[in-house]
């Protein structure tokens, strides 16, 4: 869901990452949040080509706000969004061209 | 008196240039005490009342304010605030039960004002379709799970307040 409430492509099966990048907490610390989170993906997606596809796993429950409102800001495209038994959110974005 | 062939070929004398309209108002909250909690709530209300869309992101002390049972019980200190109604010397305002007198002092005036009640200005801002925006970050920080806050809240990051505050919106910090 993004945050008007559109439902992205549930079905993300077919998408293959060029990338996976995982920002999970690790036992009592918390996870990766905030702009942490979103340098973090910046950097990730720096690394890949124009059309290709970074897989964020992330268990942060901001992100479900944040990374659809980054995508949004920074031109790129969020192609699905999906929850892993457990909260873990899986995000795949496109890389696109800033426009 | 401008004849019809000496007037100047331009727009209407009477139409005016439109001033711009924000459709947007984006509060940053990061104050908890019973005198910074109000001003946000009433603005966020008002914005509603006007049909604005308004979102409220609750980060560090604002925290306070949307934790469960916390709204009106919320306090506000005598010292370092020259502008209180009954100005108290800083020495005095540092006596045990001061904060305790200022605090019943301030929820008195707004009583007699008929300020509508912090707990009843949250519940109506949801109503209202207000989004309300707890930073995970601050949470985080401050030790606060979803369990601990109000019901009808949202939780995102600075990107979130990003993207809502840089579309055509008011923004201001409380």
């Amino acid at each position: 869901m993004t945050s008007k409430g559109e439902t992205i492509a549930a079905d993300s099966s077919a998408i293959q990452p060029a990338a996976t990048l995982e920002l999970l907490g690790t036992g009592n610390s918390l996870g990766v949040t905030c702009s942490t989170l979103t340098l973090a993906i910046k950097a990730a997606l720096r690394e890949l080509q124009i059309g290709q596809i970074l897989l964020v796993r992330v268990d942060d429950p901001s992100a479900r706000l944040d990374v659809p409102a980054w995508c949004t800001l920074t031109g790129n495209v969020l192609q699905a969004v999906t929850e892993e038994d457990g909260g873990v959110l899986r995000f795949l974005i496109r890389k696109e061209l800033k426009k | 008196m401008v004849t019809p062939e000496e007037a100047p070929a331009s727009a209407p004398a009477t139409e005016q240039p439109k001033t711009p309209t924000a459709s947007r108002l984006a509060l940053y909250v990061s104050h908890g005490t019973l005198d910074t909690a109000y001003s946000p709530m009433v603005l966020a209300t008002a914005a509603a009342a006007i049909e604005m869309e308004v979102m409220i992101f609750f980060t560090f002390y604002g925290l306070e304010i949307i934790k469960k049972g916390r709204a009106g019980h919320l306090q506000v200190a005598p010292i370092a605030n020259p502008a209180m109604p009954v100005p108290v010397p800083n020495i005095v305002g540092m006596l045990p039960g001061m904060t305790h007198m200022a605090t019943a002092m301030m929820n008195n005036r707004m009583k007699m004002a008929n300020l509508t009640r912090l707990n009843d200005l949250l519940e109506l801002a949801v109503k209202l379709g207000v989004r309300m925006v707890a930073c995970q970050l601050s949470m985080n920080t401050m030790g606060l799970r979803k369990e601990d806050l109000i019901d009808g809240l949202e939780f995102g990051g600075a990107t979130a307040f990003l993207e809502f505050a840089a579309a055509n919106a008011i923004s201001l910090t409380f």
